[in-house]
């Protein structure tokens, strides 16, 4: 081995025996270990997804309605097309004095076509690939619903009006979406049983579904059959937009962790890189001096930095290799059951990121200390060296390349750079004026004292820059802890306790005053009970509208399926009047219509304009006559459109009704049932429990990367305080031997750091609790009270955290003889 | 004899303008190879940077400098550089070790940067001769000031070079130990027959050499 090796060697053992390169190194693998997390998981569901195209449907194709589907012309197509049924539709499912809400799906014996079901004795149970649809009398359920009905094998659940045998788990289905009826917990049975539950009833929440398979040619004769207009036609090209949705917003935000963490990481490796620079010039000089060219100690240098690359690249991606494994819940909660392994070329990106950070960031400075000159052995000098124009392109180059390689889009990217930078402008500000505020106190304070917040205004750019760099990290744990369990509480505060928490759909005309004396009888007190008839709008002001007269996909998408509305003589509290006045009882039996703001914006309508409506083959004229806004989280029932009474009296309708039922009345939903099999509950207490659930799981696996940038921060403030190591202990051993007892010197450095971490924490705090405010103003609209009690304690934390990190960081300095110090 | 280092006219300034400060002017110096030279004066009268010029470590503003025949001027850091590996050796008052590595592998560095194939063998040789041959695989740290000298001597004789500059080689022991320094010094150099140009404040160390210089404002006033 040559001295170049040897020399390169030197520099890789030191990233463990050397402070400066050890919180280097701990800046790259921290940064690498989050970067590689994301890579590796993005990669994994960008895999899964793909690989489920071709099944996700569970056929070629799939056409569904709200009604039953004719299916006698495709069949006379092509005697080799083959096809499924399915029925989906919501259902309380009851198990003794248990229920909960399911998704219930049932399905004929050609099920599913593509793709295949997977089964399981039970939980934890081995997986097997079912060749057979539940057999009849028995269902299948999944594991959310197996655990909150606590079901046991061959337990008899009721179904609308009949009981069912729980014959397996259901572990996986291919064709599972996420809509409402897909998220609810899954209910699998067989086609046979359907009628028996005695659920579909007309106007019921019931989808239909052809699943069709064939060659491509029949397909595309399917394709062009002429089918009602409420019917959609899907294909697994346009299958799961909704899942890529998730999986790409769900990649942002761990993007946006990935890249905080690099960016820490990055400022974490220049401060050191710069430190360790400055004291390898006399290395280089030596080198130098007897005789090395400057070619030899580059490659020595290159030759460690790679070495330091492969080295905390390798370590960072083990790192994220299994911390990844740990974001397969947040997969899962995205219904991606399964992943495909980790790829290992993912890794390889793990590599890149820690070379980029080592050329951007370090190798500047340590480019720069080969340029020591000779002479500087005899003179024992290092002069400073400032960062030229060269370094500051090199970071900018080096920091661009490095969130580009993360950035999911360069809007992400710029909005990144660009809200990081305003952060950090914020922070600084903020800690300039903190210190603005410190500088008379420490003239007031104890010797101690008094010199450790002399340090800390003496050292106002270092000390804002540790400030900032701890404020981050500390601003990230702030925002997803405390500010996020307040906005989530704040927004279930603003919902009344009296909030109606199960509503009743699909009740029949026949049904309502049955179900009125029903729910009289066990003192449950219903609110309105509201009409709801279905229609699809055909006209605007007499001109024919489909969903190509709109180029928004929303519009679209609302015009091209049945939509709800009711009628009405008054309004409820959660209704506000935008234009106009609401009818009064002369309007009864006239064609008027009233309108929320929403259909103003979709159409662009007024008072005055007029709507057609579709209702099953009966299209009807009405005039706008005024405009409304709702409030839609007041959770009481309320519809876009709604008529005055006597105009749709001959049209087919059910109704719906909402209630509060408190929790130890539950049983009397179970006879409500049982006794009105076709009308649907919807217990929202459960819906919140579960979106709650599904909420803080995906919130804690995102918060798991969010660790590496909390990490990320508190290794910058480590390498910040590196940055002054050398002078401090100079000044700590010139304290000693000017006279300072040890008590002081460690008085002196607690303050300064104690003031410091207060500063920090509170600059977070302060940071936290403006977001907080911004968000709750502007997008949940609720009010948000400052919590002052969170800003002393971070303030509190943030004194704590630093006092330690600087204790072990410099006990060895203050327990050091200064004489030894000040020789060396 | 030949020269090992002629200088002529040599002068050495720094800064501009008001605040230019005249270090070296017109100082003209011959030594022959094998001659022991120590030089004198008082702090700041330029004897190191006379050495840095004569080794080759800095440039004169003006003036020759012939390094062991080699002409200095003209030529960059790096060519420079090139000459001083094999042919000139040094020992520095604060040591001057490279911290991360052994003291095998400090007296190695010198021997391979001269180009010498069997540069283990020899730097373990060299070690031996000032009495550290247990010491091989020590780190600086670990070792008295005396040890790290005697390694800084063993790398400045291992590649047996021409000229041996010194500055102040025990500016930073206690008198024993330097005295012990100073004899193996004198004595490595009498068995390798190096020209030796010594830097130093003390008259009886100086003595020991064959010639003194002294310097005095800027100019060698025995030379």
């Amino acid at each position: 081995m040559n001295w170049r090796l040897r020399w390169a060697r030197h520099h890789l053992s030191a990233l463990i025996q050397d402070s400066e390169l050890r919180v280097l190194g701990l800046a790259l693998v921290c940064a690498v270990a989050a970067s590689s997390a994301v890579q590796l998981f993005g990669d994994r569901m960008a895999r899964a997804i793909t690989a489920q195209s071709g099944e996700s449907l569970g056929a070629d194709l799939i056409i569904s309605a709200r009604s039953p589907i004719d299916d006698t012309a495709i069949s006379a197509l092509n005697p080799q097309l083959r096809m499924a049924r399915t029925i989906h539709l919501p259902s309380v499912i009851w198990f003794g004095d248990s229920n909960h809400l399911a998704g219930l799906k049932a399905v004929d014996e050609h099920y599913p076509l593509k793709g295949e079901l997977r089964t399981a004795a039970a939980p934890l149970h081995e997986e097997r690939v079912a060749r057979q649809i539940p057999a009849p009398g028995s269902a299948w359920v999944d594991a959310q619903l197996w655990s909150e009905l606590r079901l046991q094998r061959d337990a008899t659940i009721e179904v609308g009006a009949t009981t069912l045998r729980v014959s397996r788990l259901l572990t996986y289905e291919p064709d599972r979406g996420s809509g409402f009826v897909d998220i609810a917990p899954r209910l699998l049975i067989n086609m046979q049983d359907l009628p028996a539950t005695k659920l579909l009833q007309p106007g019921s929440r019931a989808q239909y579904r052809v699943l069709v398979s064939g060659d491509e040619d029949s397909l595309q004769q399917v394709k062009a059959l002429e089918f009602p207009p409420d019917t959609q036609l899907s294909t697994p090209a346009d299958a799961r937009p909704e899942i890529r949705s998730a999986v790409s917003r769900a990649e942002s935000f761990l993007a946006l962790a990935s890249m905080t963490a690099s960016l820490l990481g990055a400022i974490a490796v220049g401060l050191c890189a710069h430190q360790y620079g400055q004291r390898l010039r006399a290395d280089v000089a030596l080198l130098r001096c007897l005789g090395a060219a400057r070619r030899d100690i580059l490659g020595a240098l290159l030759i460690s930095l790679l070495a330091m690359a492969s080295v905390a690249g390798g370590l960072g991606a083990g790192i994220g290799w299994a911390v990844q494994f740990l974001l397969q819940d947040l997969a899962q909660l995205m219904l991606l059951p399964s992943l495909p392994p980790p790829h290992p070329l993912a890794l390889a990106q793990a590599w890149l990121i820690a070379l980029i950070l080592l050329a951007g960031f370090a190798l500047p400075p340590l480019l720069d200390a080969t340029r020591a000159a000779p002479i500087a052995v005899l003179r024992n000098d290092n002069p400073q060296q400032r960062a030229g124009w060269g370094w500051q392109f090199a970071a900018l180059g080096g920091l661009v390349g490095l969130l580009a390689l993360q950035a999911p889009s360069w809007s992400m990217l710029g909005a990144v750079i660009a809200g990081q930078a305003l952060t950090a402008a914020l922070l600084a500000v903020l800690s300039l004026a903190i210190l603005a505020l410190l500088r008379p106190l420490r003239h007031a304070a104890l010797r101690g004292w008094r010199l450790g917040l002399g340090n800390l205004l003496r050292r106002t750019g270092l000390s804002i820059a540790q400030s900032m760099a701890l404020g981050l990290g500390l601003l990230a744990l702030l925002l997803l802890t405390v500010v996020r369990h307040d906005l989530l509480q704040g927004w279930q505060n603003k919902l009344p306790p009296d909030t109606p928490n199960q509503f009743l759909i699909n009740i029949q005309s026949d049904q309502v005053e049955p179900l009125q004396a029903f729910l009289k009888a066990r003192g449950v007190t219903a609110q309105r009970i509201w009409p709801m008839a279905r229609a699809r709008l055909v006209a605007v002001n007499d001109q024919p509208v489909d969903a190509d007269s709109f180029s928004d996909p929303e519009t679209q998408r609302w015009i091209n399926r049945d939509f709800n509305l009711s009628w009405a003589d008054q309004l409820g509290d959660d209704n506000r009047m935008v234009e106009g006045q609401f009818w009064g009882p002369e309007a009864h039996g006239q064609a008027l219509i009233s309108a929320e703001l929403y259909v103003r914006e979709r159409l662009g309508v007024g008072i005055g304009d007029t709507l057609s409506l579709d209702f099953a083959g009966d299209v009807r004229r009405f005039t706008i006559h005024h405009l409304r806004e709702v409030d839609w989280e007041s959770f009481q029932p309320n519809f876009f459109l709604l008529t005055p009474p006597g105009v749709l009296d001959a049209v087919p309708a059910t109704w719906l009704t909402s209630f509060y039922l408190p929790p130890e009345q539950r049983s009397a939903m179970r006879d409500l049932s049982q006794t009105f099999p076709g009308v649907t509950v919807l217990d929202l207490d459960a819906l919140m429990d579960q979106v709650r659930t599904i909420m803080q799981r995906i919130v804690g696996a995102l918060e798991m990367v969010f660790v590496f940038t909390v990490a990320a921060g508190l290794i910058v403030l480590l390498a910040a305080m590196e940055a002054g190591r050398h002078e401090r202990r100079r000044e700590i051993a010139l304290m000693r031997t000017l006279g300072a007892s040890r008590r002081e010197v460690r008085q002196a450095l607690l303050s300064e750091f104690a003031a410091l971490g207060a500063l920090s924490g509170l600059v977070a705090a302060l940071c936290a609790q403006a977001v907080g405010w911004v968000l709750a103003a502007q997008v949940f609209e609720i009010p948000y009270e400052i919590r002052w009690l969170t800003v002393v304690g971070s303030a509190a934390a943030g004194a704590v955290l630093v006092c330690a990190l600087a204790w072990l960081s410099l006990r060895p300095v203050t327990n050091t003889p200064p004489d030894r110090i000040l020789r060396e | 004899m030949s020269l090992a280092i002629q200088a002529e006219k040599i002068e050495k300034s720094v800064g501009s303008g008001s605040s230019r400060i005249q270090i070296l002017n017109a100082t003209s110096v011959s030594i022959d190879s094998g001659e022991t030279v120590a030089i004198l004066g008082r702090s700041g009268a330029g004897k190191t940077t006379l050495l840095s010029l004569l080794a080759g470590l800095d440039q004169p503003s003006a003036g020759r400098i012939l390094l062991d025949g080699h002409a200095l001027n003209g030529l960059d850091e790096e060519q420079r550089a090139k000459v001083r590996a094999g042919r000139v050796g040094f020992v520095f008052q604060s040591f001057q070790l490279l911290s991360g590595f052994t003291a095998l592998e400090n007296v190695r560095l010198s021997a391979e940067l001269a180009g010498l194939s069997d540069a283990r063998e020899r730097a373990i040789s060299a070690l031996k001769d000032v009495e550290l041959g247990h010491r091989l695989e020590h780190l600086p740290r670990q070792l008295s000031g005396g040890e790290k000298q005697r390694i800084a001597l063993a790398r400045a004789f291992v590649a047996r070079p021409a000229i041996l500059f010194a500055d102040e080689p025990t500016g930073n022991l206690d008198a024993a130990t330097g005295a012990h320094i100073v004899e193996l010094m004198f004595a490595l150099n009498a068995q390798h027959g190096t020209t030796l140009v010594l830097v130093t404040h003390d008259e009886a160390l100086a003595a020991r050499c064959q010639r003194q210089l002294r310097l005095r404002d800027g100019q060698l006033v025995n030379a």
